[in-house]
């Protein structure tokens, strides 16, 4: 099976066919069910990484960085990832795992130079040089925790430019965490030195689902995350805004669209998967969207086994039977 | 190893108490985890970083490259 496919467009035939930049945001949906049969070109996976590089990056830090892998390549790296949606890494072609390398920070003076140097930052603004060299590396001034959290902010900003570049091309995404035993594993596996922190594998692939997934996701109501002036007096939405916004594309019909459940127990049963993994749970409105409605019954606690399984040691794949059935059923080869 | 003697705020050590007991281990083990994931990957190399002159400058011409 050929996992990278090299056709490049014209520029005229990308332009014309990717949405904006706005419409790109209201479309994007954490895509769950992949297409495994259709292999992903290597020229997006390059744009993908490519608007990452332009993302904001604190000081010029550009610490992150990202390993791609293909499935095809390394067969037994998907399953080795994750015991919570192995169904999911086993269907994208293409798995990135993105991390942050404090060792960047060494090097932040130069990068910062270099700003100063293109005129990115100016006197005017308080760029001086020798202030600069006084403040850069920020190792020199900040606390290693707060390090920690400069880096991880900047993960989320490349990632996030990857994940829109990723949908205006038409592939699906989705971050997944991965437990406590492969996160220590994963450095050696992927030789990441050790300085580097890994932070999220991203799923990409072909969607197998709808593009639309079922819909926006319910998020928090808008006047309950977003003030005004200060915390507590909300943000009042417009609705002639909301009207325009929805006309571009960016706000779309909320979760969940008539027969999502229908649809995603079809993938289920078409990817072969049993009867007793058909989703079955009523998709009511949660008490978080308007509280009194349902109550979520108390959590239960996991037992010493799930604790240790999840946390400290890397699993036998719990689907794997499942996916040897399905690969030999189909004729795909290991 | 090192030996470290930490004192922390009631209301914080309750919440790694119950942060150790959620992950059936023990309070020690779950700090000295945390510890550990920090500082590995904070390992900075002083020999990479710009130095500033003695008296704390240094001569540039953001033009002359």
């Amino acid at each position: 099976m050929v996992s990278v496919v090299d056709v490049l467009p014209s520029p005229e035939e990308l332009i014309n066919t990717i949405p904006n930049a706005l419409k790109a945001i209201g479309d994007r949906r954490s895509i769950r069910w992949y297409d495994p049969t259709k292999p992903v070109e290597r020229w997006k996976i390059q744009a993908m990484l490519e608007a990452a590089r332009q993302a904001p990056t604190v000081g010029n830090f550009c610490g992150v960085g990202a390993v791609v892998c293909y499935r095809d390549e390394d067969p037994e790296l998907w399953e080795f990832v994750s015991d919570w949606s192995q169904i999911q890494t086993q269907q994208a072609p293409v798995l990135i795992f993105w991390y942050y390398d404090m060792a960047a920070f060494d090097t932040q003076g130069q990068r910062i130079h270099d700003l100063l140097r293109v005129g990115a930052a100016d006197k005017a603004h308080g760029w001086e040089y020798d202030r600069v060299c006084r403040m850069f590396p920020l190792p020199r001034v900040l606390p290693d925790i707060i390090l920690h959290r400069i880096a991880a902010i900047d993960v989320g900003n490349a990632t996030q430019n990857a994940i829109i570049a990723a949908q205006a091309l038409g592939l699906g995404t989705c971050l997944n965490g991965v437990g406590g035993a492969v996160r220590r594993a994963l450095p050696q596996k992927l030789n990441l030195p050790k300085t580097a922190v890994f932070c999220w594998v991203m799923t990409v692939g072909y969607p197998a689902e709808d593009p639309k997934a079922g819909g926006v996701r319910p998020r928090r109501p808008f006047e309950e995350m977003y003030f005004e002036g200060k915390f507590g007096k909300p943000f009042k939405r417009d609705p002639k805004v909301i009207e325009l916004l929805r006309k571009v594309g960016l706000i779309q019909d909320e979760a969940p669209l008539p027969g999502r459940l229908e649809e995603l127990n079809t993938l289920t049963k078409a990817f072969g998967l049993g009867d007793e993994w058909l989703t079955d749970w009523k998709l009511e409105k949660s008490g978080c969207i308007k509280p009194g409605v349902i109550k979520d019954p108390p959590l239960t606690k996991l037992s010493k086994e799930e604790v240790e399984r999840t946390v400290f040691r890397v699993t036998p794949p719990v689907l794997r039977e499942r996916a040897e059935e399905y690969r030999k059923r189909k004729g795909i080869k290991e | 190893m090192a030996k470290i003697t930490v004192e922390l705020p009631d209301d914080i050590v309750e919440i790694i108490k119950q942060r150790a007991e959620d992950l059936k281990t023990t309070p020690e083990a779950y700090v000295a985890t945390n510890l550990i994931l920090l500082f590995r990957p904070c390992i900075f190399d002083r020999s990479k970083w710009l130095v500033p002159g003695k008296d704390n400058s240094v001569t540039y011409d953001p033009y002359k490259v």
